[in-house]
């Protein structure tokens, strides 16, 4: 009894992963039928990516170099312009969200920021760092910095004025009440504006690569495969964004849900976060 | 032991000043006293509470506690918030060290401590629960936890078990009577709730409008511990609820726009 309960529990859950993957194939598979009939183009089907994955898994070249060297190219390009929009975004948003001064003499620029579609840095990135690497870290970097930034700053002011009074109250010196009070209460936003800025960050790098001409890369594979008519390869790297990105979400998620927000239910203590 | 001078307060919203929440009041609080706060809503309970922690000055007069203005909020007088604001990223047990740690307690003496806070509101079983795990009336008990370990020598109340359900909300109000009386402390409690400032209080004061913002006190010279049915209970219940009830209204937008509810520091 209780064992079929188990299993029953483990295939709802394998099904809530599964099943839109399957609906996505089924749909994907049905397109590329449609495609080919009506428009007479070969559409790569879920199966040719696959198998033209498998090849790449295996080292099989693509524009001069393995799947693996695009992969890491565009994981590092990510890594560095995630952390330098992290760490100024943190930064920011700390101070703003401590400082009255500073938001009201530049809290407009992150939300500005915020407005800009992050293709649209491409002739800035291309001004400032000519044709290469460091133009699409720059564009990450200035699109994930806007939305870590305005997250950190809310969070810091949306803190319950009762939890900072209980921890005066309780005689807690400035630097007790920052590290303490405030930034464990604004965890939630910092952490939900983090991934935010990392999933822009993803999408933005990809964008950037096919149009920054980077020479290497996941968009730069795209790109460059398409014009090569290699549409399968084309899709392979898509699935692989697609996976990556699921992937990293998943864990900042888990990180979130699991280590700091557990402790406060979903009523929170004062009734309203 | 607590001197109110001539207080005034109002507040102001976005720079420009509403009218007065308190104003010239002045009264006295003696030590070891129960004193209640009683009053409809929007008549400046929670700020002259809040004047008293020190949480922001008053804008006009003096607040003094042993002949010394109050500089700010200070762990001598403990703080219920209405609703318990634990901090709810720590358990139970780290929101009573919370404080005990600020002051320098360490090792076996803040965990001797901490158990002796959270065993005197009944609390042991729940030490590592967060507080959103607990419900209303443990949370309060809490919170209540938080404050006694300090040993304040005023505690100051804010509307703590308005929010709970009549059988644990009496419940509390005998265990606050009995913290009171081991430990001798002062206390202001602010309540809206007439029969509970009868079974509480030495003394209630009733704030009415700002024109006259003390509008009645009266020494409660009954008995503990009181029958909330015995007769001359119910007269001082109808006393001051025909004194309430005749109170001008004072609805006016207070405490939406108090100094800093949109956190940050002030």
């Amino acid at each position: 009894m209780v064992e079929g309960r188990k299993w029953l529990m483990a295939w709802q859950k394998g099904g809530r992963l599964l099943l839109p993957l399957l609906l996505i194939f089924v749909f994907w598979q049905v397109m590329a039928q449609v495609v080919l009939m009506m428009r007479g183009v070969s559409f790569p089907t879920p199966w040719q990516t696959a198998v033209v994955l498998k090849d790449l898994a295996g080292g099989q070249r693509l524009l001069d170099y393995s799947i693996y060297h695009h992969l890491g190219n565009s994981l590092q390009r990510w890594l560095a312009g995630f952390s330098l929009a992290a760490v100024c975004g943190l930064g920011y948003g700390l101070l703003s969200g401590l400082v009255p001064a500073v938001e009201q003499a530049i809290g407009l620029v992150p939300r500005l920021l915020l407005l800009i579609p992050g293709l649209a840095w491409v002739p800035v990135a291309l001004l400032l760092f000519g044709i290469g690497p460091s133009a699409t870290v720059f564009m990450i970097a200035v699109t994930a910095f806007a939305p870590i930034a305005v997250n950190v700053r809310t969070g810091i002011r949306d803190v319950d004025i009762r939890w900072i009074r209980a921890a005066q109250m309780m005689g807690a010196p400035r630097y007790t009440l920052y590290l303490r009070v405030l930034l464990p209460a604004a965890l939630p936003h910092i952490l939900s504006g983090l991934r935010i800025g990392l999933g822009t960050g993803w999408r933005v790098l990809v964008a950037a690569e096919m149009v920054v001409g980077t020479g290497s890369g996941l968009g730069y594979a795209i790109i460059q495969s398409r014009w090569t008519l290699n549409y399968p390869a084309s899709f392979a790297c898509l699935v692989l964004i697609c996976a990556i990105g699921l992937a990293c979400e998943q864990l900042f998620l888990g990180l979130i849900e699991q280590r700091f927000c557990r402790s406060r239910g979903r009523i929170g203590d004062s009734g309203h976060d | 032991m607590i001197s109110f001078d001539n207080i005034s307060h109002w507040y102001a919203d976005k720079g420009r000043q509403q009218p007065p929440v308190l104003s010239n009041l002045s009264f006295e609080v003696a030590s070891g006293e129960f004193l209640c706060l009683l009053g409809p809503s929007g008549c400046g309970k929670t700020t002259l509470l809040n004047l008293l922690a020190g949480f922001f000055p008053p804008s006009q007069g003096h607040v003094l506690v042993h002949g010394q203005e109050i500089q700010g909020p200070e762990p001598e007088r403990g703080v219920v918030f209405q609703e318990a604001a634990l901090f709810p990223w720590l358990t139970v047990a780290e929101n009573v060290a919370f404080g005990l740690r600020v002051q320098g307690r360490k090792g076996a003496g803040l965990t001797e401590a901490v158990s002796a806070a959270l065993h005197q509101v009944g609390l042991e079983a729940h030490a590592r629960k967060y507080p959103s795990m607990l419900s209303g009336g443990m949370r309060q008990r809490a919170a209540i936890a938080r404050v006694l370990a300090l040993e304040p020598k005023i505690l100051l109340m804010d509307e703590p078990f308005s929010a709970l359900d009549v059988n644990s909300r009496e419940h509390l109000e005998d265990e606050v009577l009995r913290i009171w009386q081991e430990r001798c402390c002062t206390v202001v409690y602010v309540t809206h709730d007439v029969e509970e400032a009868l079974y509480l209080a030495d003394r209630v004061l009733i704030l009415g409008c700002p024109e006259d913002s003390l509008s009645l006190e009266r020494r409660i010279a009954l008995a503990r511990p009181r029958d909330r049915s015995s007769g001359p209970f119910l007269d001082w219940k109808r006393e001051l609820r025909q004194h309430l009830m005749h109170l001008p209204c004072c609805l006016k937008p207070v405490c939406s726009n108090e100094p800093g509810t949109r956190g940050g520091l002030e």
